[in-house]
């Protein structure tokens, strides 16, 4: 009798907590990811691992040409090219290689969160989105810093 | 009701990783929208800079017949390409700017269909940058190719 009346209860517990434990299963952020959320993503990461190999791409051309331009120069100069840079010169060549160094780096968090989000995508590894996101925001931040130092560089020019 | 996507891992890892995500996922549309605002910024004041210049130039008196058509010729054919890059700028800022913000809101309402919205901006984004770099491709092919009818 008492095991009869308490069945109820039994049941009405485990339900509880079975459906607690769907909403666990299909939470992201404390809250459910549709399927053309996840479609979404992946398709944004295809893209960006697309637009990060042509830039890996340029900058191997850029690297090619740049060291054309100063093989060429130095020979028909006779090491006067390499050496007749100046302090300003210097300083420019330092300011470039700083600058590619930046923008490889951002463009290798790109690929890196592309990577990643559509290994998310296909495996629904929780740990792999947050990962992909903080790459995502390494690349927005260095080029953010780029765009910031860019500014600065052309208001200080416009003012001189 | 839209099928929801099975996520069995999460549910060892769930209270460690799902501050940090959100975490990670908030950071990231911060600093979109950072990018997407300086990008608008310095694609206008680039613009500015040009057209300040380009009004110099055409109020000089120097130059006629053929130097002075050329002239002209050179600054329309700028700005035709300058509003094409300047609306490639405003609809990949936008579409980061949208992501930005619908992410935003997206975690501090719990959404996730404007989650799934936000990702879709993204996309748009991404998509804009993966055409243009198509496009630089097939130019710079082009140009390889009547440098290499030169030789």
């Amino acid at each position: 009798m008492v095991l009869i009346s308490t069945l109820p209860i039994i049941v009405l517990i485990k339900t509880f907590f079975m459906l607690d434990e769907q909403g666990k299963e299909q939470s992201l952020f404390g809250f459910s990811l549709p399927d053309y959320g996840v479609d979404n993503l992946r398709k944004a990461a295809k893209w960006a691992r697309f637009t990060a190999i042509v830039a890996f791409c340029i900058f191997a051309i850029a690297t090619i040409a740049f060291i054309a331009v100063f093989m060429v120069g130095d020979a028909m100069y006779s090491g006067a090219f390499r050496f007749g840079l100046g302090v300003d010169g210097q300083m420019g060549l330092f300011v470039t290689l700083v600058v590619m160094c930046a923008f490889i780096y951002s463009f290798y968090q790109l690929l890196r969160f592309s990577a990643l989000s559509v290994k998310y995508a296909e495996r629904d590894r929780a740990t792999q989105l947050g990962d992909a996101f903080k790459s995502l925001r390494m690349f927005f931040l260095v080029m953010s810093i780029y765009i910031l130092f860019s500014l600065i560089i052309f208001f200080f020019t416009l003012l001189t | 009701m839209e099928q929801m996507t099975p996520v069995e891992d999460l549910n060892i890892l769930e209270n460690e990783v799902h501050p940090e995500m959100e975490k990670q996922v908030a950071e990231a549309a911060k600093w979109a929208k950072y990018f997407a605002i300086g990008t608008l910024v310095s694609t206008g004041m680039s613009f500015i800079v040009k057209f300040i210049a380009i009004n110099k130039l055409g109020s000089s008196n120097s130059g006629f017949g053929n130097v002075a058509q050329i002239r002209s010729m050179a600054i329309d054919g700028s700005i035709f390409g300058d509003i094409i890059v300047l609306g490639i700028v405003i609809v990949s800022a936008m579409g980061l700017l949208n992501f930005s913000k619908k992410t935003q809101k997206a975690i501090e309402l719990k959404d996730g269909h404007l989650l799934a919205q936000s990702f879709g901006n993204l996309k748009s984004a991404f998509l804009v940058w993966g055409i243009c770099s198509i496009v630089l491709l097939v130019f710079f092919a082009l140009g390889s190719l009547g440098d290499l009818r030169n030789l």
